[in-house]
């Protein structure tokens, strides 16, 4: 069944028969406000979903903690020099890569100044500071909402360079902002503009408008990609096809697919048909959620981890160590994906080599259980499913948002503990006393905690909507589930040539 | 990390929050344009500030369901905004009608207010669900766009009475369905 907003694709309707009204940008604040507070109202509960987002862009997570003395910084040679930047930067500093543009702007008694850039292929960098007539430095954070302050890079043609990663941060306290682009599909740039526009800096309002041009021509010669030929393997169902690795002076880039291999991929196709069967082509079966992906490190030649991807060492959920982005293209066909992960270079890190160390799937389900929700008072229901285990505490009925009049939605809490690695539990269904089914959306997360068992923590919400009441008794589906296996050979693939 | 013109669907597609803050700079003013229209005759800015929020809220929760371009996708949103606007009107002006002498200050209702009164929506979309493509479209466009007869039949290239009969059929044929299904409510 098509619901309402499926429908009204359908709908070929005469948008210019509307009138627009004014609206202020007063107003637009207004709304978007409203707009977050309702969406982080039920973000607070969504977490370790995260690892197997088909399209999982994280933006440059850079981490700054230490603070430093600013005229310490400008003494020993720039921003880019102290601890407060990652390695990366750091390393490509001392390859001589930082270009020092001390370009400034004044305005309000306050003048914003770009002292340093980094760039190379994959990324740009650049450090800045606001500082008051007086030489007093100020806090450099920027604010950023409601357009407030616009910070933009252009191609040599003046095309705007989109990004997935557009990073930001600076050091509360401290005396220098960070600025960073990335770059990550973007090699053939020779040249780009880096454009400020600011409308207010520690809460003054001016106007601030720098361009800093950067040139890519010569850097780019930096930069080594060499093509892995040949590098496939499969374990557990799940195949890896390792294509191209790129050096830059500041990160490192590996470029590879996931998919399940032919044998999987027809268990996997036959089991969807056997949940549309049962189910109906509802909603239920969104887009791109059987997916493939892989756990793995990568070693110096001496054998020392530098970086980790998804591993689950000690914790409930996967974790990484040393990345800055990982993105995934998905393609047409089921659970095929196109990977990029980057990486912050370090400095040991000659003649790396690629370790596989587990595959991770995400497949249909058959697991399901009865519930009668009265009974749930006296005695929780409580399973064991895939190193998953789980009470559900109570069965609602509640208000969706309530700053607007809206349905009501049933909402299933659970709890419980998780073994590592155990299976995440993904999407599930309800199937009603009458036969129907209905879509439950969950959320959920994993706590650091562990409970009696050693197991970890966990906290799980399922929200149905469309129903009208609490059904006297309703079967719970499991439809995905996420699962992690070890592979059973350690596959090792070289990321360097052998000269 | 921005959402622009030609991002913003797939963003949004892919829960990015930034794409519906574009979307709120973008379209506002036109979603603003069809709630007031419908809404204004209720005299309550709360209810027009409400409907667009939920609005909104309704083209993040269900962006998987939109299929096309950014044409399609202005259309969509049109439409959207036209559905949620009448729902509320039909919800807001239903309650006010036992407090107040209200609802005559909008004598001209006739039309469009020939309203399928099943209280559940998503009985009823399921029951639409049931019709032939084109009497679904007819059904949509005018009981929950509030479309005129003469428009749709502009649109559907088909004459007004061709219209009407399709609508009278279909009712019937939704009232014996809903009656099999045992749903509330009655169709008008």
């Amino acid at each position: 069944m098509k619901d309402i907003y499926e429908l009204l694709n359908d709908i070929d309707i005469d948008e210019n028969e509307f009138e627009e009204m004014e609206v202020s940008e007063l107003e637009k604040a207004r709304v978007k406000k409203t707009l977050k507070k309702s969406l982080n109202q039920r973000k607070k509960m969504k977490g370790w979903k995260r690892v197997l987002l088909p399209t999982a862009a994280c933006v440059l997570a850079v981490g700054l903690t230490t603070n430093l003395n600013p005229s310490f910084a400008e003494w020993i040679g720039g921003f880019f020099t102290t601890e407060q930047v990652d390695e990366g930067l750091r390393m490509a500093s001392e390859s001589g890569l930082t270009q020092r543009i001390d370009q400034e702007v004044m305005d309000q008694g306050i003048t914003f100044k770009v002292e340093d850039v980094i760039a190379d292929t994959s990324r740009v960098a650049l450090s800045y500071q606001v500082v008051k007539e007086n030489g007093k430095i100020l806090n450099p954070q920027l604010e950023f909402r409601d357009g407030k302050n616009v910070i933009s890079a252009y191609d040599q043609d003046g095309n705007p360079i989109e990004g997935e990663g557009i990073g930001m941060s600076w050091i509360n306290a401290s005396d220098y902002g960070l600025i960073e682009f990335s770059l990550r599909g973007h090699e053939s740039i020779d040249s780009l503009t880096i454009k400020f526009e600011l409308t207010e800096l520690n809460g003054t309002r001016g106007n601030w408008q720098l361009e800093i041009p950067i040139d890519l021509k010569e850097i780019k010669e930096m930069t080594t990609r060499f093509v892995l030929d040949d590098q496939k393997t499969s374990d557990n169902g799940v195949g890896i096809h390792l294509k191209e690795v790129q050096f830059a002076p500041s990160s490192n880039e590996i470029m590879y697919d996931t998919y399940f291999t032919a044998e999987e991929k027809a268990k996997v196709e036959a089991q969807i048909q056997e949940l549309e069967n049962a189910f109906g082509n509802k909603n239920i079966f969104t887009f791109a959620k059987y997916s493939t992906a892989i756990q793995y490190h990568i070693e110096n030649k001496s054998g020392k981890t530098l970086y980790r991807v998804n591993m689950f060492q000690d914790q409930g959920h996967p974790s990484d160590s040393g990345r800055t982005q990982g993105t995934a293209e998905v393609t047409g066909e089921l659970g095929y994906i196109k990977r990029n992960d980057s990486f912050i270079r370090q400095k040991e890190d000659d003649q790396l080599t690629f370790v596989l160390d587990g595959v991770i799937k995400s497949v249909p389900s058959d697991f399901s259980i009865n519930v009668n929700p009265k009974e749930l008072k006296k005695y929780p229901l409580s399973f064991e499913y895939e190193g998953n285990f789980i009470t559900i505490k109570k069965v609602d009925m509640q208000k969706t948002f309530p700053s607007v009049e809206t349905e009501q939605v049933l909402v299933i809490e659970m709890e419980g503990g998780k073994e590592v690695p155990s299976s995440d539990l993904v999407e599930w269904a309800i199937v009603d006393d009458k036969g129907e089914t209905y879509e439950a959306l969950h959320s959920g997360s994993v706590l650091d905690e562990t409970d009696e068992n050693g197991r970890f923590k966990t906290n799980t919400t399922l929200t149905i909507y469309g129903m009208k009441e609490i059904p006297k008794e309703f079967t719970l589906h499991l439809l995905l589930m996420t699962r992690y296996e070890e592979v059973e050979k350690e596959w090792k693939v070289p990321l360097y040539k052998n000269s | 990390m921005k959402s622009n013109d030609k991002n913003f669907i797939r963003r949004l597609q892919r829960q990015q929050e930034d794409a519906l803050e574009f979307i709120v700079d973008k379209y506002l003013s036109l979603i603003k344009g069809i709630t007031y229209k419908v809404l204004s005759p209720l005299e309550n800015d709360g209810v027009i500030e409400e409907c667009i929020n939920d609005i909104l809220l309704s083209i993040w929760n269900n962006s998987k369901n939109f299929h096309g371009d950014s044409t399609d996708f202005k259309k969509w949103i049109c439409a959207i905004a036209k559905f949620k606007a009448i729902d509320y009107y039909r919800k807001v002006s239903n309650k006010v009608e036992f407090t107040s002498d209200y609802m005559d200050l909008n004598p001209e209702k006739s039309v469009e207010d020939q309203l399928i009164v099943i209280e559940d929506k998503t009985e009823l979309i399921k029951l639409i669900n049931l019709l032939e493509p084109v009497d679904r479209d007819i059904f949509i466009m005018r009981f929950f766009l509030g479309l005129k007869t003469e428009d749709i039949s502009k649109k559907l290239g088909l004459t007004n009475s061709a219209i009407d009969n399709r609508i009278y059929r279909g009712k019937k044929k939704l009232n014996s369905k809903a009656t099999n299904l045992n749903l509330g409510g009655s169709l008008l």
